[in-house]
C-alpha cells in the first residue's frame, strides 16, 4: 500500500485485509508487511541489544478499536558481542480491528495508521510510513478466500498461547532459570531451543541458553543481563523449538511464555521431579526389559537359558547361581557397551538411536553367522567343548562359563531390534538425557532382561518345577535350534533389504561354508579321533569361519542407498513417498493431511503395525477418502535426515507414526507405538476435520 | 577330568570379571566426565558493562581541538560521558529539535553545563565507519545542532568506548566528583526511534543529575542502553 525508499535501505510496509466487506460488530484482520532489503533486518516486539520494534499508531473511525499486533517468532541476529531479535525476511505483523455494532451499513470505514520502523544492516535507518485502508461496511462480512488462506499461513508463524504448558522462572545473581513443563502428549526436542525474552534487563541476549531435558519438560539456564535491577515479578517472552521439519523452510513450534518468578530453591524442588522422571524411566526400562524376554527375537535364547538352568539345577544350587550370574554379566556388559558406544557416537556428533547397531549391514551379517553357529551347535552338528563328550555332558555337567556369558551377550544383541512398547519412552529418555541417565536406564533394561532367569535360579521351589534332566533334553536342544535358524532367515532378509540380493547370497554362501567347517569339526574333531585328524578338523573349522566372515564383510561394504525408494513402492497399493523435510512442508502447504511413518526393516513391531493397521482395507479407504499424503522415513540404514526428524519429536526409536492435520497451525498427532485400525482412523478423521484455531480467531 | 577343568574354568571366570570391571570403569568414567561437563557452568563470560558504585576507569582522550582530557582533571565535578553517532537514528531522535526548538540532548547539555557539570560527547566510530568525522566536521555538526557539550572527544580507536563498555548510541555514563561511576545506561526508558516518544518518557540522565546535584542518591543507576551499536 505504501512503500518507502530510505537511502540504501528499503522497508516496504503494505497492509492487506482478509475481508472485502465487513458487517457491524465483526472484526477485520489486517496485516502489516515489512519487507527489508536483502541483508537488512527489522525488529521483533523486543529488539534486544540493538534497534527497536516497529510502532503502529492507529487512526480509526469513532468506535473502532484495534487489538495489539501479533508478532511472528523472530530469529536471533548476531553481531558479537551484541544480539538482537528480528526478521531478516519479509514478515507480516497481524492485527485485528473491531468494527462497532453502531457502524452504519453502506458507509466506508477508513482505517489509517502510521508505522514507525527501523531497519538495520550494519547501520540503521528509521522512518515513518502512513498507510490507509478503505473497508465498506455491509450487512454481511465477505471474506476473500485467497487472502484468508494467506492470513492463516502467516498466523501459523505466530507463537501460540500453549494449552497445558506451565512455566516457572527463578533468578539469582548470575543466571535466569526457566522451567517449561509440557503436557504429557507434547512432543518437542531439546535441541535448537531459543528463548526470546520480551523486555530489557532480564537475560543477556547474546548468550545461548543451556537447555536440559528434565522430567516433564525442559529447563533453560540463561546468563542474567548485566543491566538487571532487582528481581522481576514475571518473565515473559517466546520459547521457540526447532520444529520436526528441518531444512530451509523450517517451521517452528513457538510458545508464548508468562512465567512467575519463584525462589531458586522452590524451582530446585521442582527439579527434584527430575529424579522422579529418572525413576520412572528406570522402572519403564525394567518392565520393558522383562517384556523383551517374550519377544520373538529373544525367546530362543531364553529357551536355551532355561535349558541351561535345568541342567545346572540338576547339578547343585551354586552352579546354577554362577551360571545366571555369568549370563547377567554378559547382558550387563553388552548393555554398558551399547551405552558407551552410543555416548561416544553422540559425542562425535553422529545421530543414532536404539537399534543403531543393526543399521550397519556388516553387523547384521556377523550376527547372522553367530546365530547360525549357535543353531548348528544346538542341532548337534558340533560340540563347543569336545573334551568332555557332549552326550554325557548335557546330562551331568553345567554348561561352560563362556557359553553362559556369551548367551547374555547374544540375548542383548538380539533384544535391541525388538522395541517393546514400554521401551520406546525409556530409551528415548536415555538417549536424549545425560550419560548418567543413559547408564541407569540401560542397566535397568538389562536387569529386566535378567531377573526372570535369576528368580528361577535363586528360588529352589521354582527350580523344582523344572523337569528332571534326561534324554528328553537332547531332543529339546535340537528342537530349539529351529527358532534360531528362523532368526537367521529374518536377519538375512534385513541384510538383503540393506545391501541387496548379492549380500544375501554371500551370507547364504558363508553359512554353507561355515556349516561344512563345523560339520568337519563335529565329525572328525571329537576326542575319540586321532590327534592329527582332530587338529586338521579344527584348522578347517577355523579357516571356514574366517572365510565366512571375510565374505560377509566384503559384500556388505557397499550400502544400497537407493533401496528405500525402490523397495518401498511395492508395499501394498498405497503410494508411499520417501520422507524429506521439503516434501513434508510441500504436502502440508498444499493443505493435505500427512501420515509420516518412521520405520525400519529390522523393527518387527513396525512390520506388525504395517500389516495389522496401515495396510488394512478400512485404513486404506480412509487414506483415499481424506486424500492423505503418505511419507515413509526409512531407518533401516543409518540416515541423518531421519534421525534428526525423529529427534525433532524427542524420539530415537521406531516404530513412530505421526499424523499432520490439514490445518497448518495445528500440532501433529502422535500415534501410539502399537497401532490399531481404530486409532489410525480416529487420528485421520481428526486431522482431516481439525479447524485451525487461529483461523477462527482472526476471520 | 572334572578336577582338571575346574581351575581352568575358575581362571576364565576371573578373566570375565576383570574384563567386565574394565568395561564398567571405562563406561562409568566416561559417564561421570560427561555428567560433569554438562553440569559445569559455561566458562565464557558475557561482555560486562561497568558496575556502578565503584571507581570509574581512568582515561586520557583528545577532543576535536587537540586538548587532552583525563578523568583526574574533573575531580570535584560531576562528569557526563555521552556516546553518540550523528548518523544513527536513535542519536538523531535525541538531537532533533522538539517543539521548543532545541533537541532533547542539547537541552540537557545547556542546562547541566550551566550548573557546573562537565559534559563530554564521545564519538567511538572507527575511521570509515558510520558516525566517523574529522575534527572540523565534528565541530561544524556541534555548531549546526546547537549542541553545548564541554568538549567532543574523538575516540577513533574505540579505547574509551571499550573501557566504559559502551554498546549503543546513545549511551551514558555519569561519574561523581570522587571519580565513582554513578550511572550507566540509556538516556530514557522508551526504546524507540520516534521523536514523539520523548515527551512522555522518563529521562534517566536528567533524573540522575537532578538527584546528584541535590545531594540525593540516584534511584535508577543502571539501565540497558538502546539504539544502534557503537561502530568500533
Amino acid at each position: 500500500m505504501g512503500a518507502v525508499d530510505a537511502g540504501s535501505a528499503f522497508a516496504g510496509a503494505r497492509r492487506a485485509r482478509a475481508s472485502r466487506r465487513v458487517a457491524p460488530g465483526d472484526t477485520i484482520p489486517v496485516a502489516i508487511r515489512l519487507l527489508p532489503n536483502r541483508g537488512w533486518h527489522t525488529y521483533w516486539r523486543h529488539a534486544g541489544d540493538v534497534g527497536s520494534a516497529p510502532v503502529i499508531t492507529w487512526r480509526l473511525p469513532d468506535g473502532f478499536t484495534a487489538a495489539p499486533l501479533h508478532w511472528p517468532t523472530p530469529e536471533r541476529i548476531e553481531a558479537p558481542p551484541l544480539t538482537s531479535y528480528g526478521y531478516q525476511r519479509e514478515v507480516h505483523l497481524l492485527g485485528t480491528v473491531y468494527v462497532p455494532p453502531s457502524a452504519r451499513v453502506g458507509s466506508t470505514a477508513e482505517l489509517a495508521a502510521t508505522l514507525s520502523w527501523v531497519v538495520c544492516e550494519v547501520e540503521c535507518v528509521a522512518g515513518d510510513v502512513d498507510v490507509a485502508l478503505d473497508v465498506p461496511v455491509s450487512a454481511t462480512t465477505v471474506v476473500d478466500d485467497a487472502v484468508a488462506r494467506a492470513f492463516a499461513a502467516e498466523a501459523a508463524r505466530v507463537p501460540v498461547r500453549p494449552a497445558g504448558w506451565t512455566f516457572r522462572a527463578a533468578v539469582d545473581s548470575n543466571s535466569v532459570v526457566l522451567h517449561a513443563y509440557a503436557p504429557p502428549e507434547a512432543v518437542f526436542a531439546s535441541q535448537g531451543v531459543h528463548f526470546f525474552v520480551d523486555s530489557a534487563g532480564v537475560i543477556d541476549h547474546s548468550a545461548q541458553p543451556q537447555v536440559r531435558r528434565m522430567p516433564g519438560g525442559l529447563a533453560l539456564q540463561m546468563n542474567r543481563s548485566a543491566y538487571a535491577l532487582g528481581t522481576p515479578p514475571r518473565i515473559t517472552g517466546v520459547l521457540a523449538f526447532a520444529y520436526p521439519t528441518s531444512g530451509s523452510n523450517a517451521r517452528r513450534l513457538a510458545l508464548e511464555v508468562d512465567a512467575p518468578v519463584v525462589d531458586m530453591a522452590q524451582l530446585a524442588t521442582a527439579d527434584s521431579t527430575a529424579w522422579v522422571a529418572l525413576l520412572t524411566a528406570g522402572l519403564l526400562a525394567l518392565l520393558g526389559g522383562t517384556l523383551l524376554n517374550l519377544m520373538p527375537c529373544v525367546l530362543p535364547v531364553l529357551s536355551i537359558k532355561m535349558l541351561g538352568i535345568a541342567q545346572a539345577a540338576a547339578h547343585d544350587r551354586r552352579t546354577a547361581r554362577r551360571h545366571v550370574a555369568l549370563f547377567a554379566a554378559g547382558v550387563l556388559t553388552s548393555m554398558w557397551t551399547i551405552v558407551g558406544v552410543l555416548l561416544a557416537l553422540r559425542a562425535a556428533g553422529a545421530e543414532v538411536g536404539w537399534g543403531y547397531q543393526l543399521q550397519n549391514p556388516a553387523v547384521v551379517g556377523v550376527l547372522a553367522l553367530i546365530i547360525f553357529t549357535a543353531a548348528l551347535n544346538l542341532a548337534g552338528v558340533f560340540e563347543l567343548l569336545p573334551a568332555g563328550g557332549r552326550l554325557s555332558g548335557a546330562a551331568h555337567r553345567a554348561p561352560g562359563s563362556v557359553q553362559a556369558f556369551l548367551g547374555g551377550v547374544l540375548a542383548t544383541a538380539l533384544a535391541t531390534p525388538c522395541s517393546a512398547p514400554f521401551l520406546a519412552a525409556a530409551v528415548a529418555y536415555a538417549v536424549t538425557a545425560g550419560a548418567a541417565e543413559s547408564l541407569v536406564v540401560f542397566t535397568a533394561l538389562g536387569l529386566g532382561l535378567i531377573w526372570p532367569l535369576a528368580l528361577v535360579a535363586a528360588v529352589p521351589r521354582l527350580r523344582a518345577w523344572l523337569p528332571r534332566p534326561g534324554a528328553w533334553m537332547l531332543t529339546l536342544r535340537q528342537v530349539l535350534a529351529f527358532p534360531l535358524f528362523a532368526t537367521v532367515v529374518w536377519l538375512g532378509w534385513v541384510l538383503g533389504k540393506q545391501a541387496g540380493v548379492n549380500a544375501l547370497v554371500a551370507l547364504l554362501a558363508a553359512c554353507t561354508l561355515l556349516a561344512s567347517g563345523l560339520w568337519a569339526l563335529g565329525r572328525f574333531g571329537n576326542v575319540t579321533a586321532p590327534n592329527g585328524r582332530r587338529r586338521l578338523a579344527q584348522v578347517l573349522a577355523l579357516a571356514s569361519a574366517s572365510l565366512a566372515l571375510v565374505i560377509v564383510f566384503s559384500t556388505t561394504r557397499t550400502l544400497r542407498t537407493t533401496a528405500q525408494a525402490v523397495v518401498r513402492a511395492e508395499s501394498g497399493e498405497l503410494a508411499w513417498q520417501p520422507y524429506s523435510a521439503e516434501l513434508l512442508a510441500a504436502q502440508r502447504d498444499s493443505g493435505r493431511v500427512v501420515l509420516l511413518d518412521f520405520t525400519a526393516d529390522w523393527c518387527l513391531t513396525c512390520q506388525v503395525n504395517e500389516r495389522v493397521a496401515l495396510r488394512s482395507e478400512t485404513v486404506r479407504t480412509a487414506i483415499r477418502n481424506h486424500d492423505v499424503a503418505l511419507l515413509r522415513a526409512d531407518w533401516t540404514t543409518r540416515d541423518p535426515v531421519v534421525t534428526r526428524a525423529l529427534a525433532g519429536f524427542g524420539r530415537s526409536s521406531v516404530p513412530f507414526v505421526v499424523v499432520y492435520p490439514r490445518a497448518p497451525a495445528a500440532a501433529p498427532i502422535v500415534m501410539p507405538t502399537l497401532l490399531t485400525i481404530g486409532a489410525v482412523i480416529e487420528a485421520l478423521e481428526r486431522a482431516a476435520n481439525a479447524p485451525s484455531p487461529l483461523l477462527e480467531a482472526t476471520l | 577330568m572334572i578336577s582338571m577343568t575346574t581351575p581352568k574354568r575358575r581362571s576364565k571366570v576371573r578373566t570375565f570379571i576383570i574384563v567386565g570391571g574394565l568395561v564398567l570403569l571405562l563406561v562409568g568414567g566416561f559417564a561421570i566426565r560427561n555428567f560433569i561437563a554438562s553440569h559445569a557452568p559455561s566458562s565464557e563470560p558475557p561482555p560486562e558493562p561497568l558496575a556502578v558504585g565503584i571507581a570509574a576507569p581512568s582515561f586520557t582522550a583528545t577532543d576535536t581541538r587537540g586538548t587532552a582530557h583525563s578523568l583526574g582533571d574533573y575531580r570535584g565535578k560531576w562528569l557526563v560521558l555521552e556516546w553518540f553517532n550523528h548518523e544513527c537514528p536513535y542519536t538523531k531522535k535525541h538531537y532533533k529539535p522538539l517543539d521548543n526548538d532545541t533537541g532533547n540532548t542539547q537541552a540537557l547539555q545547556h542546562e547541566y553545563t550551566k550548573r557546573g557539570v562537565v559534559w563530554l560527547s564521545i564519538v567511538s566510530s572507527a575511521p570509515g565507519k558510520q558516525g566517523y568525522t574529522s575534527a572540523e566536521e565534528a565541530d561544524e555538526l556541534t555548531r549546526k545542532k546547537g549542541a553545548a557539550p564541554t568538549a567532543v572527544i574523538r575516540d577513533t580507536a574505540g579505547v574509551l568506548g571499550r573501557l566504559y563498555g559502551a554498546r549503543n548510541t546513545p549511551q551514558y555514563a555519569i561519574v561523581d566528583p570522587d571519580g565513582v561511576l554513578r550511572y550507566s545506561g540509556a538516556i530514557d526508558n522508551r526504546a524507540s526511534s520516534r521523536v514523539k516518544d520523548i515527551p512522555g518518557a522518563t529521562n534517566f540522565v536528567r533524573a540522575a543529575l537532578d538527584a546528584a546535584l541535590a545531594g540525593e542518591p540516584i534511584a535508577v543507576a543502571q539501565t540497558q542502553p538502546y539504539g544502534c551499536d557503537v561502530k568500533y
